[in-house]
């Protein structure tokens, strides 16, 4: 291609007629279906014993069909999806997250103190949780010894001095500290 | 929930984790919107 071009330029130079540099047709010095054998992975630059700097020529060349609407049909296929859709695959975006419904969910369990510590009940809750078939996965402080929500005793209607708040204390251990099964999803949702 | 809700906000949390009622997974368990 390089020397087609170098070609090109000095027949120009003597008067020669001009052409397309690149369509599909047969009728330019470069047909369109050639560019298909360059992907662009800079080996055969950095390999080149005389410092030619083909890749950013083959990606003019790349633009020009892009523009004129001339390149292969799988990629422009994939170009109108990625601009229609927002994705390669012209799937619509609301059906993205789809492929989770397969996924295991993984909740974890806050005891609320009133519902735990002063009535004791403790396995009610979880058993409802487990039958809706979801994973329930512990965080270390649970039952019993549950770390507190800050809401309780006029804590909903206060502002927090402490850092981090209890509520975002909770949070971290639930993110950081609860165990989640490798197979499920790693997006621990709580039930307060 | 309105803690977690506050905290997930306040502590960064709100793209790693939601926040459910159990009565809504109950709800979205038996196939009903929830309220």
């Amino acid at each position: 291609m390089i020397l087609d071009l170098k070609g090109y330029r000095e027949e120009r130079d003597a008067g020669g007629e001009r052409v397309p540099i690149v369509t599909d047709g047969g009728s330019s010095v470069i047909d369109a279906h050639t560019m298909e054998s360059c992907m662009s992975c800079l080996a055969r630059m950095d390999a080149c014993p005389v410092d030619i700097e083909h890749v950013t020529q083959f990606t003019d060349l790349n633009r020009r069909l892009t523009e004129a609407g001339e390149m292969d049909g799988h990629a422009q296929d994939a170009m109108f999806d990625a601009f229609q859709h927002g994705n390669t695959f012209g799937e619509p975006e609301r059906a993205r997250p789809e492929w989770t419904d397969e996924l295991d969910r993984v909740v974890t369990y806050h005891d609320p103190c009133h519902l735990g510590r002063y009535n004791d009940v403790f396995d009610a809750p979880r058993e409802l949780i487990r039958a809706t078939g979801v994973t329930l996965s512990e965080m270390p402080r649970n039952r019993a010894d549950s770390f507190c929500c800050g809401g309780g005793g006029g804590g909903l209607w206060m502002d927090f001095e402490d850092d981090p708040k209890p509520s975002e204390e909770r949070l971290r251990e639930a993110l950081d500290d609860t165990t989640v099964p490798s197979s499920s999803s790693s997006l621990p949702a709580r039930c307060a | 929930m309105t803690m977690y809700e506050d905290g997930r906000k306040t502590g960064g949390f709100e793209t790693d984790t939601e926040i459910a009622g159990l009565t809504e997974l109950l709800a979205e368990a038996v196939g009903e919107p929830a309220r």
